[in-house]
């Protein structure tokens, strides 16, 4: 993975010193909160409802042991002793002193990490497939092309006062499990007719208060025009972007208002007058980079072995947890494995510190030392030996991390909602656990195969809900939570927003009308090949409408 | 309706509440309670000079009733504020 070299290093050093100074003039009451807030939330520290909270950056999603471990020290030292994994792969703690932050920005240094830009209307972390550089159905690594765009918008002086926030995601598979079109813009690694690898490129998604999925402004763009033409999107952006309505900044705004056409045509226009005149990234530096993400010596396994089988065919619930949570690497004998932070009744994305130190163990132990973690909430061991896999899953028993559930009903998107967020308008942790707790780790959630429920505390939709299969919107309806449901939503390639089913639901009845339209799908559907989504765009809203809202 | 006048320590973001004496507490039952809106008001004075003193932000007035059951905030916001998540979290919510 990426190592710091002496620039990064004085990079973030400076930053924690810099930070330090502005703590200390603000508890001296040099600064006040209107002058200070900008300065907090620049360095990823905001003020929610119990405590601040503090939002480090995981670029890409990608950690060592040795972060892992620092993480954990950080959560026992100056937290309650977890921490909140987010849909942008960044970790958050919801208890840190404002007095202990620059200790703890200088703890994350001596690590490589740190909270530039987690907050802001600045580049926020550029986010990546969580199996990068190692899918089997990849073209290429995203993530050095994250670091490229890293490097260059950390503290960028043009792009560090955005109209508002700019998310970007690179996907490196023809199957996106980046959500890339649900961002301002995303990269898609894509290879041409000539066989040339580059990226598609789109602009404008988003999701929030008005959601957009993105529109494809670029099939082709070549790798060495990443950060000329990503400075183009954000200098058209950074100009025409609405600053005079922070619910109209977003660049899916200006985008849907000027039409992705007349984006393009602009975008072209300024790529043009700054193609080659602005950076180029030599090919030497894209290999440079891309060796910090080369593949790890990883010995050679025999393609089958003799105890994963043995123990596959012998342990129904092994087998299970394989289905479930492990996929193919690219290199035979290896395997890519889910950690599921999302055990029955648990709450999604958090992990107590001695789980963060038994993961990082076991990544040292048998996967190369490397972690990533998903913008689903889960974390992942990228390269396992298949004869090992036993090993780790009975470690992962005892710390109650094996539920075998990626990409059931149970594993659940949710943001922290009204239990801490300033901005919820309602709770979705207690939701999430009720509809976990209700389907639980049983054949019937296994039958139902392939279902992903995202839930949000508000309009700003940290949880995804738009682009869940069911996504859950948490509003308050005079005084009391109310929960609108959507159907058919996609983050995937085939990206959708889903569709409001209808009035919204108390919180007693919410659980049972996701059970309702469950089971209306398991009524309609043509056979267990047939997944939620899929039947829903094969038969639309009416049959679920009607068993939600059928007369008593 | 009956006030309280919260806001979050400025050197911890803890929520806190003013009491009779002028101190921030975190005790909502130990919090100075107003009749109303105006009465309020001399409490939310007093918050303004906490914020001068740097020592809390952003002060606002919580509605809250008298039960059986000890004082409550009104809106959940606030009663989430007041008792903390409603989930298990942390050491509380590790079943291993």
């Amino acid at each position: 993975m990426y190592r710091y070299d002496e620039f990064d290093a004085a990079f973030v050093a400076e930053r924690v010193a810099q930070f330090r100074d502005q703590v200390a003039r603000r508890l001296r009451g040099d600064l006040t909160e209107e002058q200070f807030r900008p300065l907090r939330l620049q360095n990823g520290v905001y003020l929610q409802l119990h405590a601040y909270m503090l939002r480090i950056a995981v670029p890409y999603g990608t950690l060592s042991p040795r972060q892992m471990r620092k993480l954990a020290h950080i959560a026992r030292r100056y937290d309650k002793g977890y921490g909140h994994f987010t849909t942008r792969q960044n970790l958050q703690f919801h208890w840190p002193a404002l007095a202990d932050v620059p200790d703890i920005l200088n703890e994350l240094a001596s690590v490589e990490m740190h909270c530039i830009q987690t907050s802001g209307n600045n580049i926020r972390n550029i986010t990546a497939d969580q199996f990068a550089g190692v899918a089997a159905d990849e073209i290429e690594d995203p993530r050095p092309y994250c670091e490229i765009l890293r490097q260059w918008s950390s503290l960028h002086p043009e792009f560090s006062f955005l109209p508002r926030k700019f998310k970007i995601a690179i996907a490196g598979a023809p199957h996106d499990r980046a959500a890339i079109q649900t961002h301002d813009v995303g990269f898609h690694i894509v290879r041409n007719a000539r066989g040339e690898v580059g990226f598609a490129c789109y602009v404008g998604g988003g999701l929030g208060r008005t959601p957009f999925v993105a529109h494809k402004i670029r099939d082709f763009l070549p790798k060495s025009d990443l950060i000329a033409y990503t400075e183009a999107i954000l200098r058209v952006y950074n100009l025409e972007g609405r600053r005079d309505n922070k619910f109209k900044a977003r660049i899916k705004i200006l985008v849907h208002e000027k039409g992705a056409d007349a984006i393009r045509a602009e975008v072209e226009e300024e790529f043009a007058r700054t193609r080659g005149a602005t950076v180029s990234i030599p090919k030497e530096e894209i290999d440079r980079i891309g060796a910090y993400f080369a593949l790890p010596d990883l010995p050679a396994q025999p393609a089958r072995a003799g105890a994963f089988e043995t123990r596959r065919a012998g342990d129904a619930a092994f087998a299970r947890f394989v289905d479930q949570n492990v996929i193919a690497h690219k290199v035979p004998g290896y395997a890519i494995v889910t950690i599921s932070l999302k055990s029955i009744g648990a709450v999604p994305g958090d992990v107590s510190a001695e789980q963060m130190d038994a993961i990082a163990d076991l990544a040292e132990t048998y996967s190369h030392d490397e972690i990533r973690v998903t913008h689903e909430q889960n974390l992942v061991l990228p390269h396992v030996a298949l004869a090992d896999l036993p090993a780790v899953y009975d470690r992962l028993v005892a710390l109650d991390l094996a539920t075998a559930n990626i990409g059931l009903v149970t594993d659940i998107i949710s943001c922290p909602g009204l239990d801490y967020c300033s901005l919820a308008t309602a709770r979705s942790i207690p939701v999430a656990q009720r509809i976990s707790e209700r389907f639980g780790d049983t054949d019937r959630a296994r039958e139902i195969g392939e279902l992903k429920i995202n839930i949000s505390g508000c309009i700003n939709a940290c949880g995804h809900h738009h682009v869940g299969h069911i996504g859950i919107l948490g509003l308050e309806k005079k005084g009391v939570e109310s929960y609108q449901i959507t159907l058919g939503g996609a983050a995937d390639e085939n990206c959708a927003i889903g569709d409001v089913t209808g009035p919204g639901f108390s919180t007693d009845q919410v659980v049972d009308a996701v059970e309702k339209i469950v089971d209306t799908y398991l009524k309609v559907r043509t056979g267990k090949d047939e997944d939620f989504l899929s039947a829903y765009r094969r038969v639309g809203m009416a049959p679920f409408k009607e068993a939600l809202y059928e007369r008593a | 309706m009956l006030q309280v006048v919260s806001a979050n320590r400025l050197v911890d973001g803890r929520v806190v509440y003013l009491d009779a004496q002028g101190n921030w507490v975190e005790k909502i039952e130990a919090a100075a309670t107003f009749a109303g809106e105006a009465e309020c008001a001399q409490g939310l004075e007093k918050a303004r000079a906490a914020v001068a003193a740097n020592l809390v932000i952003d002060p606002f007035a919580v509605a809250v009733i008298e039960t059986e059951n000890g004082r409550q905030a009104v809106s959940l916001r606030d009663a989430i504020r007041a008792k903390g998540p409603t989930i298990h979290y942390g050491r509380a919510a590790r079943r291993t």
